[in-house]
């Protein structure tokens, strides 16, 4: 479990202002779950996400991974260890001249020795759908197999959990189809705890747990139905709705009734199905 | 279009030299590179020239591939031939004005310029058997002994495997700026170089904004995956010498030794 305890970070302008990027956060990630974090753009959510493997030091606060306080250089590579994580920008996360060069950058850092290592590549690039293009440089992929690929790379370091910032917002609809459906998949099969900060809503619906963050504060947090529930305080802060939500919303202003909240394309299928 | 320029000069085969480990090769290159220099005479590049003949022959490397390679130092051969032969002083054949051509300057030039061919021609085997990615490999290799002496070795390898690694990236995304530049009016292709070389000027600029952003965010991936330096590092597909590389080292060896002395002693 990641226990998160009021988390507070701010950073220096240069006219010497101090300006608030967290304020006092607390959160407790599940081991196996799923949870996915909103919110617009400069609502914190990166900065939140670079404390979680120690790329940013608590300036308040605690953070703890599975017992572990995040605090100094002396545990940081252990927890860099348990704390995979992909970024935004699938070009600037590519280390290797080749994917499976590439997965074995992480490895060589953490000492797997060498004849260990090509099995280990072998089962993450087929975890992620990559087998076939191990020896293929990065310039000669899709985004989608680029971000796919570098969540290869830190399977390959068998994490406990997976801090992903906003992994989709470069791909195609496809790529991030793609993306998500691995995430879920390492999820449910190798439980695996996944984080995915986003502000795409359809990838939220199948969390556990959805967190919105708004201005550095966490302002919901519960199961997606509950979140979603709270139309108002959303659209307030910027964030839309699934698009089936949104389907349910119209659909209801013109007097259809389609009972609780909504957020899957089967499920929004299946309610209009049974009206008639 | 502009992205499929190759990197080096690569060619895969699967042959004696490529299979050999890129420090051989690196030595091997150097030992002729001071054994060539050694040599006195004419009919000695006979010797030569067979040695080169079996190295091309097993590395199942098309001649012509290689003899593109000389292209590009064409000028340096053709520099080469001219101040040989007309600033040897000897028996002039020929005068012109201050130029004089003389027929010990033709012999040096003929000498010298089958010295740079057999040079360039036996070294360019090293970047034509060798991925550049194996090569800083064997760079880093080499250099290791030298850390003792505070030489960042793998510091070094590094900066290189990720120059390489980020060409093609930032070739494609010079053309991307190049494209979007042109949407908006700017002409790359008219007037002289200076006018060419300054409308380069807004290609550029977008160019490092962007390579320095890449670089910080390369930099946090790579901190995020673990990477601190040499410390506790292992190696995928660690390079081990075989019975092919030390023989081939030995031979190599033996005769620049051997050609050194003699060219010393007699």
């Amino acid at each position: 479990m990641i226990k998160i305890s009021n988390l507070n970070h701010r950073y220096m302008k240069s006219n010497g202002k101090g300006v608030i990027t967290l304020e006092d956060i607390n959160l407790n990630i599940e081991k196996g779950s799923f949870v996915s974090i909103i919110g617009h753009n400069g609502s914190g959510k990166s900065t939140f996400a670079k404390h979680l493997n120690g790329l940013i030091v608590p300036q308040s606060g605690k953070i703890e991974v599975d017992g572990i306080q995040i605090k100094n250089d002396d545990n940081i590579w252990k927890i860099r260890n348990m704390v995979g994580m992909v970024f935004q920008n699938p070009d600037n996360q590519f280390i290797g001249g080749t994917i499976e060069e590439d997965i074995a950058f992480g490895l060589e850092n953490i000492g797997v020795p060498g004849n260990e290592m090509e099995d280990r590549i072998q089962d993450a690039a087929l975890k992620v759908g990559m087998e076939e293009y191990l020896k293929r440089p990065p310039h000669k992929l899709s985004g989608g197999q680029k971000q796919r690929s570098a969540i290869g790379a830190v399977l390959a370091m068998q994490p406990e959990y997976i801090v992903l910032d906003e992994p989709t917002s470069m791909l195609d609809p496809k790529g991030r189809q793609e993306v998500i459906e691995v995430l879920r998949k390492r999820n449910k099969e190798d439980k695996i705890t996944i984080i995915l900060i986003t502000h795409y809503m359809d990838e939220v619906v199948y969390s556990d747990k959805v967190v919105v963050m708004d201005k550095g504060r966490i302002v919901i947090s519960g199961q997606p139905k509950e979140v979603f529930k709270q139309k108002e305080m959303l659209l307030k802060i910027g964030l839309e709705l699934p698009k089936a939500a949104l389907l349910q919303d119209h659909l209801k202003k013109i007097g259809v009734e389609l009972g609780d909240c909504l957020l899957t394309k089967e499920e929004l299928v299946r309610k209009i199905w049974e009206l008639y | 279009m502009i992205k499929d320029i190759t990197i080096g000069q690569y060619i895969y085969k699967d042959s004696l030299v490529h299979r050999l480990d890129p420090r051989t090769k690196i030595i091997v290159s150097m030992l002729f590179m001071i054994g060539i220099f050694f040599i006195k005479d004419y009919y000695e590049y006979i010797y030569v020239l067979a040695l080169t003949a079996i190295s091309i022959y097993l590395s199942k490397i098309p001649v012509a591939k290689i003899l593109k390679g000389l292209k590009p130092i064409l000028p340096l051969i053709v520099l080469t031939i001219i101040m040989n032969a007309f600033f040897t002083s000897g028996e002039v054949i020929f005068q012109f004005l201050f130029f004089k051509l003389t027929i010990e300057g033709l012999a040096l030039a003929a000498f010298m310029s089958t010295r740079i061919i057999f040079l360039i021609i036996f070294t360019s085997l090293l970047t034509l058997t060798t991925s550049p990615i194996n090569l800083t490999h064997g760079i880093e290799g080499l250099l290791n002994p030298l850390k003792k002496l505070k030489v960042p070795a793998h510091e070094i390898a590094m900066m290189m495997s990720i120059a390489l690694r980020f060409i093609p990236t930032l070739i494609d995304e010079t053309d991307k700026i190049m494209k979007a530049q042109k949407a908006r009016g700017a002409d790359f292709e008219s007037g002289n170089i200076i006018k060419k070389t300054k409308s380069l000027i807004p290609v550029l600029i977008p160019l490092f904004i962007s390579a320095f952003t890449r670089a910080d965010e390369l930099a946090m991936a790579m901190e995020a995956r673990g990477y601190r330096g040499d410390e506790g590092r292992t190696r995928f597909r660690e390079q081990r010498l075989q019975l092919n590389d030390y023989l081939i080292l030995l031979f190599f060896l033996v005769l620049t030794i051997f050609v050194g002395i003699r060219s010393v002693v007699f």
